[in-house]
Parts: structure tokens; C-alpha cells; sequence
């Protein structure tokens, strides 16, 4: 009833788009404000989210295998002696304003050039530019000390751009899938700035428009006829709450204001999967992210490895699942998950360690502290959040049950909690880590390196640095999974710089009549859904 | 009394001066900066984003051009929402608050009030003890439980209402109610105390004694002066269910500007920090002006000169 | 929820210290505030001796029962990790009933001290700190607090071993109390105002009563004024007024654990029970039941109490 009113209230809104009974809209939550709409400058899933369905960009990943697939680019080749990948546009892609009506002329090689230099430009300060560094020129530009014009990125012609790197980097193609590559129309993004991603401004080029934008409240898509696959999108609207409690979006979904439901609270697991018919409507999938409990190595006892180790061996990681996640998540004994290309079984071929109390109990005795007897108090620290809190609690009561040592567990606010494992981190402290590209360059190389930025373990060992690094120019598929391996038994088993808890998935919460996909990596598809009759 | 109006509308502009400079030392004071990330961002990134939003000035100078934004009511771009100005943001979600606070303190008084009468009428009654008993379970339910058992019962089972957002007239009931409980219950256990003590004054007394009817020496006499103390609570809990509504925000989804107040914290999106700090103080003070004014205006004991 | 501190006892409304054993007798007759009493009475001797209370410890639990509902041996069910949530509740009455005591105890000394300065020095200095207070007034409290919270834990709280000195000191009575210590230290620094200003207006009055004027004539001294005849005047209705306070700091507890600010776990408190558990509601009440139950009784104790001791002190009550 509520809905019927909604619906209709929604359609009414649009000045009659369509009868309501043959609108098919899907409602949606996506938990937050989209923090922008401006491929630029979006970093955040929500916004990743909302940009799939307005905007497209050079590629696209496809949902199931990652695969890249065409966009904008139908084609496109690498040569090398230039180092240039040159990608050739459809011509039938067309800017439209939020009527979806307006043809604001055709997207082209221009757009493309233009999109990526502003990216660069010092004055956009977009956050990812980093990401294009191996552009030719990029990274001159974008740290103020070269200009635009030696920006490696030309229209050859209308459709075709030509982008010169400084390295062949064969994975290029995956990049251009990324927003960073994504052509934006120069006239509204001079004519309104920073501004121009507000309902009334925006310009789009991709399956939805952009209806309507009550910040906070709810953001609505509309299906673009001039999208140039619009024959094949079926659902004329997608209707986005933004409701962040976990538990009110789970409400709304059991009350049919939401059709789908991404992120059920884990304290309603047990219920979901028995109920008869949300039991039904839940689908459980790999996720590409791992949880880690991070060690610093540095302080005391964990200076210790035999320490490092008792603790890595008295994580129950099986019982923490089962009776504290309830989501089907997957035990880690190594760091790259399931899917991503370098993952090694750790379970099945017995790298790293797994939940041993006797072991455990051996380590810490041989570590000079039998039972537990002279071992301080060790801080395991947590950003504030009720999810965190339970694993936090569950993890250190298994270390005390199991070690007969004392842990302290405190919490700090996100950006708090970010300085402090940067600065001082605790011996002990969560982090987690999701895929930006399916490849184990993007885990292992990115994050453990001695070198990276995300290394809050401070991990230091040459010799690892050398496998992933050999790894990241080897074109060897057999080679470098072989490398990967080594470097996952080296920085998990040998010297246990952090202790690898789950692999994520994901749990979603669908209505029975929506037909729909689940996107492995970059937000939904839902020019390729479906809402049956209901 | 217009005289005492004028001085307190000018003693605001130092509270707000020093509110705002408290404010801002300590913000900055804690720790992480708006471009913390858990993929640290490289330097030269960083770089570029502090310029942009004017971080890379020295503090002091950062502190000027604040200061000089809030005399011209430019508060600045937000840092956490980019394509939003601060001035956006107050005018889009501030409304929606302060909707949500009229209804409910509105529901407040209309129902708090009238209570606390007929209690303080009917003293020792069942209605009397009845009344009591709810407005002491109002006073002790937290918003946390409250919030999600009325979206329950309400939503989920009776389907009287929406689980949650914002929109119609029947958004705002469920949300409503759960602010106005505690605010409710203390009205009527305020006006019944008020009215209880004001019924043993001597003119009230004098007033029966005189054979005037008992309705109209209830409402008449003891009614208007029992709202004193009611009037004094009620502009402070204003102030109170405006800051306060950010537990039901977040429960019920509804767009207001009190999410903004811990997420602009945990975010360090400092202009919006310091406009939201603004704007309640201006409301704080505004609401307890009122309360004193209105306190002359129901009772000629008390002048301001 | 009380997020701003307001006062409005009538100065008029007590006069103890005569009156003490009147009023006493008046609140033993008041059935609700004995009621009140014996209520908190049994709540505080059960936080105080928990270990004896308490049929299991907080902390352990068979994680196979997670959200076990009520059983013989669990009477009010289990928690995510099986631990027995009477157990918690009776523990949590620690840091709950201290987060109401200390906070209120906190403003009390705070606000009676600055209060009881301002109006009895007068002229300029009573001037100065009324501004200051009028100013810390205007402050949104909710923002003052979490900025201060998110402030204490950044730099105090810090990880591995503690440091030295002052920090280490609080850093070390934070670790020990649980995460307590700033949710104390938060809750007192941003509530002792409505105090101060109830007890400096009362000081003016009593300072220029004619038994002050009168001691002064005869040579007391200063001190001795304030510590004979000002101060008792004013402790029994500022007493008051902080005891009906109470309840909103047990509230402000349960908030900032809403808000990720509160204890840190395993410790239990009501707030942080609350706050774990209205996720859950529909699949598991009990976890929000119960501790729900604790603050509404203890508040409903509290508020009884309050008005009994407030009603028994006024001399005007027949009742």
C-alpha cells in the first residue's frame, strides 16, 4: 500500500513518464549521501555505485569473470615502440541532460582527453590521480611542475584517443575501465564547477539520468532513451533511499520499500536463514576483501616471532564465523582472497597458521612465557564500529581462554584511529583491504611492500620486496603465481607480520521478482536487471 | 525591556565570536586530517587538496579567512561532499530539523501539558497515577530502543506508518513521537508540580474562598501561572530536541542536519563543523532570550530594565 | 534524552538543615520515593559485591549459545558470544550507576565551586566567570562532548605500553576503569554549568540575608561566612537539583555507547548493551529487553527518589 503510493507519487513527480502499472522501478538503498557524482573525484562505492548507472568510460569490467570488456572503446591496440595504447570510440554515445531528452551533442575523443587532463590538473584535486601516474606527463602535471599540453593523452580524432604511458603496462586496458578514464562534457563542467554534478546541471553519457537529487533524502535514475544500448535496459527507474542504520534498511526490506537488501544486520543472520521466505531470497558470495589483524613487530612482546606466532595459532577463526559473523565468510590463512588472480589456498595446502590451542600454548612457552606467566598486557585496538567490536571481543577472549595472557581492547574514531596505526599503532589492530583490480599485485605488492603507504605493519624484508616486485614485471602467468606463493609463506608463515582473520562475502537480502546479477568487482550492473510483475 | 532585548542580541555576537574560535582550536586539535585515508594518499595529492580547501594556509591565516566567511555568511565548500557548499547543506537539511523538532516539541506540549493539568486536577487519582507512570516510562525509555520497537509495532506489524525516510506527513509521526517522549513526559511532570505548588498560593485560595468556580481558578489562576516554570524548560528543550535529534535521524533515515554533527567530527569536514557549531549556538541562545522574555510576559514580577 | 544542563529548582523551595529530620519522616511516608530507595539500594549493593552476585563472570560464555534466549541457567539469555546477560546487567550497573553518580558528582563540585566563588567574591570577578559561563551556555553540548571524547581518546588512550607522567597517569586510570574515566571526565565538563548558575544566584541571596550582614558586623571573617552561612544554605537545594540530574547522565552514557564513544568491551554497561542490541530487536529481543528494563527501572528509582527528597524538603508540602 505504502509502496503502491510511493510508486505513484514517484511517477506523478515525473510528469507522467509512464502508466504506473508498466514503470518498472527498483527501489534501492544506498545506505549514504553519495559523497560526489563526479567521476573525478568519487572514491567511495555509493558514489562508484550511482556513476556506473549515469556515466560510462573507455571499458567495463564484466560482472561475473571481471573480464574488460568495450564501453566508449570498441577497440583498441598497444604499440609498443611508442609505448601508446590507442582506443577506438563508438560514435553513436550521446551527452544528455537530466530530462534524458536533450541531446547535448555526441561524446568524443575530445571529452576523453578533456575528462583525464582534468583529472590531472593540480586545481581539481581529485584524490585517485595518482592512479594515471603512469601516463606520460601525468605526474608532471598533476605535482604542478609540467603543464597540460605534455599530458600524454591526444585525440587523434573525434573518435579515436591515443595514450602514451611510460611503461607498457600490459593491464592498461583494466585501468580504462576505472572512472579515472571516463570522458566528462567540457561545457557543463566549465559552466557550473564544482556544482556541475547537481541535479539541475549535470550533463551524462551512460544508461540512467540523473532525476532527481534531494540530498540525503533520495536520489533517482531514470532510463536514458539516448543511452546507446537502451533497447536492452529494462528497468525504467531506479529509486535510491539512503538509509544508513543497518537495521532500519532491513526493516524497510521486510516491509517491500526496498527490493534489495545488501547489507542485513549479522544480528538478524540467524533469522534470515530460517525463515521460510527470507532464507530464500538471501545469496551468499565471495567478496573481494580480507580482514587482518595487524602486528607491530616493533613493540614488545611481539618483537618476539614465537609470540606472533602462539597468537596467530589461537585465532578460531572457524567458531568466529559461524557463531559471530553468521555469514558464510571463509577462513584466511593467507592474504590474497579467492577470485583475485595469485591466491594460494592456505587452508588446503597448509601455509600459515590455523587454529591450534596446543601449538599456540607451545609457542608462547617456548617464547619464555609458559601459560601465560610474565606476559604484558597486549592493546588490541579497533576503529569504532559494532562489527569490529564483535570480532575484537571474540578474537582477544580466545587468546586470553587459550594463552592465559591479558588483552586490552580499545577503540578509536576512523580518521583517530587511522593516525595512530600510522604513527604508534597498538601490537595489535584491525585492518581490512578490498580489490581495486583483480590481480595479487594489488595485495601483495600494494600493501606489504616496504615502500607502501598502506604497510601499517611497517613490514621490512627485502627479500619479500624482491619476490613481488619480480612478480609485478613478469609476464609469466605459471611464474608469477609461483613468486606470490612464496612471498604469501614468507610474510604469513615465516614471518607472521600480521595475522590474516576471513575472507569477506557478501550477503544480500533480493526480493524474489528481481532478476539480477552480482557484480564481483565496481558496483551493480542494473542496466542488466530486471523487475518481474509483483 | 526592548532595551534588554537589544543588549542580549549584542552580547551574541562575542558568544558566538568565542564560541566559534573554541570550536575551532579544538578541531583542530584532534588529531587526522579530512584526507586521512586508509590507502594513504601520496604527498603530492595531498598537496593538492589542501590547497584547494585552504589547509596549507598557516592556521591563523585559516582562522581569518573562517572568521571573515562567517561575516558574510559564506561558510564554504565541504570537504567531504564535493560538489556542496556549507550553505547548502544548512539550507537543505536544517529545514527538515527543525520540522521534526516542531512536531515533536508541538506534540510535547499538547499532550505533556494538558496531561500534567488533569493530574494536578485530580491529584492522587488513577488518572493522576496513570499519567505519572507514562511520563516517568517517556522520561526512562532511550531513543535507541524506543525508535526501532516503534517502527516495529507500527511499521512492521500494523503498517500505520513508513519504516523510515522522509516526505509525507506520515514520515514524521513515528520519528516524532520518539523525540517527544522524554520531552512529553517531563512537560506534564513539570506542569503538574507547578500547578500543585501554585494551587496552595494565597490568592489562589483567596480566590476559592471567594466562591470563584473551580474550573476557572484552575485555568484563570493557577493554569497561567504554572506555566512559568513550563515556559522556562520549553525553549531550552527546544534547543535540546533540535541537537538531540541526531539518534533519530539516524534511526529513521530522515535527512536532517544532526547526522552532520558526528559525521562532520569523525569526517574532520571543518567548515561544516564550524557552521553547525554556529548554528545551534545561535539557536541555543536565541531559544533561552525567548524563555526570558516570555518569562516577563507571564509575570509582571519580573522586569528587565 | 536531557543533553542540556538546565536547573530550575525554586531558590525559595528548601530550606534544609532545620527541617533535616521533618523531611526525613515527610519521605518515609512517600511510599514511590521509599519504593525508589529500596530499589537503588539493591542496585548498588549489586554492582558493588557483582562478583558475588553474579552467577557468571562477563566475559566468558560458551559462544554455541549465542543469543540463547531465557533458560534455567541463563535466565535472561545469552549475548552474541554466549555470555549470560544478567551477569552483564549486574555488572553494568557498575559503570552506569557511576556514570550517573560520577557525572552528577563531577558537575556538583565543579559548578558549586565556581558558582559559590562568582557570587560570593561579586563585582568584577562574579562578572567575568558568569560570562564565561553564559559563553560555555551557548556551546552546543552534544558537539562540545564528542569533540572532547574523540580529543581524550586520541591522546590519552594511547596504544601499547603507557607513557609516562600526566598522560600516563590518565591514560592508566582510563585503561583501568574501563574506558570510563573520559566518559566521566566528558559528561562532568560539559554539565556543571545550569549548577553554577542555580548556586551562585542562591549565594547572592543568602550573602545579603541579614544574619550574613549581622556576622559580618561582628568581625567574622570571610571564609568563615561562606563555610558556615553560605555554604549550608546552599548544598541541600543544589543536592537536590543534582540528584533529579542523575538520570540524564545514565542516559548520556547509553548515547555516546550509541555513538561509538562509550566503554571499552569487554566491559559491560547498559548503554553499550543497548547499543549492541537494538540491531537485533526483532530476532532476538532479549538482547534490548533487559538492558532497557535496567535504565527504566533505575531511572523510574532515580526520579521517585528525587521528587520524595524534593517534596520532603519543601515546607510547604501537607502531604
Amino acid at each position: 500500500m505504502k509502496r503502491a503510493l510511493t510508486c505513484l507519487m514517484v511517477v506523478a513527480l515525473l510528469g507522467g513518464l509512464a502508466v504506473a502499472g508498466q514503470a518498472k522501478t527498483l527501489f534501492w538503498n544506498l545506505s549514504t549521501e553519495p559523497p560526489s557524482l563526479d567521476p573525478s573525484l568519487a572514491t567511495d562505492t555509493t558514489s562508484h555505485q550511482v556513476l556506473k548507472a549515469m556515466f560510462i568510460s573507455l571499458c567495463q569490467y564484466d560482472d561475473a569473470t571481471m573480464a574488460v570488456l568495450p564501453d566508449l572503446a570498441e577497440t583498441w591496440t598497444f604499440d609498443a615502440a611508442t609505448v601508446t595504447w590507442t582506443f577506438n570510440l563508438r560514435n553513436d554515445v550521446h551527452w544528455t541532460d537530466r530530462s534524458g531528452a536533450v541531446d547535448r551533442g555526441l561524446v568524443t575523443a575530445h571529452d576523453v582527453e578533456f575528462g583525464i587532463k582534468r583529472l590531472l590538473d593540480p586545481a581539481t584535486a581529485s584524490e585517485y590521480a595518482y592512479v594515471l601516474y603512469l601516463i606520460k606527463g601525468a605526474e608532471a602535471y598533476n605535482t604542478g611542475v609540467g603543464s597540460a599540453d605534455d599530458v600524454g593523452v591526444v585525440a587523434v580524432d573525434d573518435f579515436t584517443v591515443a595514450i602514451t604511458l611510460n611503461f607498457p603496462a600490459g593491464y592498461f586496458p583494466s585501468m580504462a575501465a576505472l572512472w579515472l578514464c571516463a570522458p566528462l562534457p567540457q561545457f557543463a563542467v566549465e559552466a557550473y564547477g564544482d556544482q556541475w554534478t547537481e541535479a539541475d546541471n549535470i550533463v551524462t553519457n551512460g544508461p540512467y539520468v540523473l532525476g532527481d537529487w534531494v540530498h540525503e533524502d533520495h536520489l533517482v535514475l531514470n532510463k536514458n532513451p539516448l543511452y546507446y544500448d537502451a533497447a536492452s535496459v529494462k528497468i525504467d527507474q531506479v529509486y535510491c533511499y539512503m538509509v544508513n542504520e543497518q537495521s532500519t534498511a532491513m526493516a524497510m526490506y521486510e516491509a517491500g520499500t526496498i527490493d534489495v537488501n545488501d547489507n542485513p544486520p549479522l544480528e538478524d543472520m540467524d533469522r534470515i536463514k530460517t525463515d521460510p521466505v527470507l532464507s530464500k531470497e538471501l545469496y551468499q558470495a565471495p567478496n573481494l576483501c580480507t580482514y587482518r589483524y595487524g602486528l607491530n613487530a616493533a613493540k614488545a612482546p611481539l618483537d618476539n616471532i614465537l609470540v606472533r606466532k602462539a597468537l596467530a595459532s589461537a585465532v578460531d577463526r572457524q567458531s568466529l564465523i559461524d557463531f559471530v559473523l553468521k555469514g558464510n565468510q571463509r577462513p584466511a590463512q593467507t592474504w590474497t582472497p579467492p577470485g583475485i588472480f595469485g591466491h594460494v589456498d592456505g587452508v588446503a595446502l597448509e601455509i600459515g597458521y590455523p587454529y591450534n590451542p596446543t601449538a599456540a600454548k607451545q609457542y608462547l612457552a617456548d617464547a619464555g612465557y609458559p601459560g601465560g606467566a610474565g606476559f604484558p598486557e597486549v592493546t588490541l585496538m579497533f576503529n569504532t564500529s559494532q562489527g569490529h567490536q564483535k570480532i575484537a571481543e571474540f578474537v582477544a577472549q580466545g587468546w586470553e581462554d587459550t594463552l592465559g595472557i591479558k588483552v586490552n581492547l580499545t577503540n578509536q574514531e576512523w580518521g583517530v584511529y587511522l593516525n595512530t596505526c600510522a604513527t604508534d599503532a597498538p601490537q595489535v589492530f584491525r585492518m581490512g583491504w578490498c580489490a581495486d583490480y583483480p590481480d595479487a599485485n594489488n595485495w601483495l605488492n600494494d600493501v606489504f611492500h616496504s615502500g607502501s603507504g598502506n604497510n601499517y605493519e611497517k613490514y621490512d624484508n627485502p627479500v619479500y620486496d624482491d619476490l613481488v616486485e619480480r612478480a609485478a614485471v613478469s609476464t609469466d602467468p605459471a611464474e608469477r603465481l609461483d613468486l606470490y606463493k612464496q612471498a604469501e609463506i614468507l610474510i604469513c608463515e615465516t614471518d607472521v607480520a600480521f595475522i590474516p582473520i576471513y575472507f569477506y562475502t557478501s550477503n544480500e537480502l533480493s526480493k524474489p521478482y528481481v532478476v539480477r546479477t552480482y557484480a564481483a568487482i565496481g558496483g551493480e550492473s542494473w542496466k542488466n536487471w530486471d523487475i518481474l510483475d509483483h | 525591556m526592548f532595551q534588554f532585548i537589544v543588549r542580549r542580541l549584542l552580547w551574541t555576537i562575542p558568544v558566538i565570536f568565542v564560541v566559534s574560535s573554541m570550536t575551532f582550536v579544538l578541531m583542530h586539535a584532534v588529531p587526522g586530517s579530512p584526507f586521512t585515508r586508509e590507502r594513504a594518499l601520496p604527498e603530492a595529492i595531498q598537496r593538492n587538496l589542501e590547497a584547494k580547501y585552504n589547509l596549507d594556509a598557516p592556521l591563523w591565516k585559516q582562522y581569518v579567512d573562517y572568521m571573515w566567511g562567517f561575516v558574510r555568511f559564506d561558510f564554504g565548500p565541504s570537504i567531504a561532499y564535493r560538489s556542496r557548499t556549507v550553505n547548502d547543506i544548512l539550507a537543505q537539511q536544517w529545514p527538515v530539523t527543525a520540522t521534526l523538532g516542531a512536531v515533536a516539541l508541538l506534540f510535547a506540549i499538547l499532550v505533556g501539558i494538558p496531561l500534567g493539568v488533569l493530574s494536578a486536577v485530580k491529584q492522587n487519582s488513577l488518572i493522576d497515577h496513570a499519567s505519572m507512570v507514562f511520563s516517568m516510562l517517556g522520561v526512562s525509555i532511550p531513543a535507541i530502543a524506543l525508535g526501532p520497537f516503534l517502527i516495529w509495532i507500527f511499521a512492521l506489524k500494523l503498517k500505520w506508518f513508513p519504516v523510515a525516510t522522509w516526505g509525507t506527513p506520515a514520515h514524521v509521526v513515528l520519528p516524532a513521537l520518539t523525540l517527544s517522549t522524554f520531552y512529553l513526559a517531563r512537560f506534564a511532570r513539570i506542569t503538574r508540580a507547578s500547578m500543585l505548588q501554585v494551587t496552595r498560593e494565597e490568592y489562589i485560595l483567596t480566590a476559592r474562598a471567594k466562591g470563584v468556580r473551580e474550573l476557572v481558578v484552575n485555568v484563570k489562576h493557577a493554569f497561567r501561572n504554572a506555566l512559568i516554570p513550563v515556559t522556562t524548560i520549553a525553549g531550552p528543550a527546544f534547543a535540546d530536541i533540535l541537537t538531540g535529534s541526531l539518534v533519530v535521524e539516524r534511526i529513521f533515515g530522515i535527512p536532517g542536519i544532526g547526522k552532520y554533527y558526528v559525521q562532520s567530527i569523525g569526517n574532520r569536514d571543518y567548515p561544516v563543523i564550524m557552521a553547525t557549531t554556529l548554528l545551534f549556538a545561535l539557536l541555543i541562545i536565541l531559544m533561552n532570550l525567548l524563555v526570558d522574555v516570555s518569562y516577563a510576559l507571564l509575570d509582571p514580577r519580573i522586569r528587565y530594565d | 534524552m536531557a543533553f542540556r544542563r538546565k536547573q530550575k529548582a525554586d531558590p525559595k523551595a528548601a530550606k534544609p538543615r532545620s527541617l533535616g529530620r521533618d523531611a526525613m519522616r515527610r519521605l518515609l511516608k512517600n511510599r514511590p520515593a521509599v519504593a525508589g530507595g529500596v530499589i537503588l539500594l539493591i542496585l548498588f549493593l549489586a554492582a558493588i559485591f557483582a562478583d558475588f552476585v553474579a552467577p557468571y563472570s562477563y566475559t566468558q560464555g560458551n559462544v554455541r549459545d549465542n543469543y540463547a534466549g531465557p533458560s534455567a541457567e541463563h535466565i535472561m539469555g545469552c549475548d552474541f558470544m554466549g555470555r549470560d546477560i544478567f551477569s552483564r546487567l549486574i555488572y553494568g550497573a557498575r559503570i552506569s550507576l557511576s556514570a550517573g553518580l560520577v557525572g552528577a558528582l563531577t558537575a556538583f563540585v565543579i559548578g558549586v565551586t565556581f558558582g559559590l566563588v562568582a557570587g560570593f567574591i561579586g563585582g568584577k570577578t562574579d562578572n567575568v566567570m558568569m560570562r564565561f559561563v553564559d559563553i560555555m551556555y551557548a556551546f552546543p553540548t552534544l558537539l562540545l562532548i564528542i569533540l572532547l571524547m574523540v580529543f581524550f581518546k586520541s591522546s590519552f588512550s594511547v596504544s601499547g605500553v603507557a607513557g609516562g607522567g600526566f598522560r600516563g597517569l590518565l591514560s592508566n586510570i582510563d585503561r583501568a576503569t574501563g574506558g570510563m574515566f573520559f566518559i566521566f571526565l566528558g559528561i562532568g565538563l560539559t554539565s556543571w554549568l545550569g549548577m553554577a548558575r542555580l548556586v551562585r544566584g542562591m549565594t547572592l541571596s543568602v550573602r545579603n540575608t541579614e544574619y550574613v550582614e549581622a556576622a559580618r558586623a561582628i568581625g567574622t571573617s570571610r571564609s568563615r561566612i561562606l563555610v558556615r552561612h553560605v555554604l549550608p544554605n546552599v548544598l541541600g537545594p543544589a543536592i537536590v537539583a543534582q540528584a533529579l540530574q542523575i538520570p540524564g547522565f545514565i542516559l548520556y552514557e547509553a548515547f555516546l555507547s550509541f555513538i561509538g564513544l562509550g566503554v571499552n568491551p569487554p566491559t559491560p554497561s547498559w548503554g553499550m548493551m543497548l547499543s549492541d542490541g537494538y540491531m537485533g530487536m526483532r530476532s532476538h529481543f532479549h538482547l534490548v529487553l533487559w538492558p532497557a528494563v535496567a535504565i527504566s527501572v533505575t531511572l523510574f528509582a532515580f526520579n521517585f527518589l528525587g521528587d520524595g527528597i524534593r517534596d520532603a524538603f519543601d515546607p510547604r508540602q501537607t502531604r
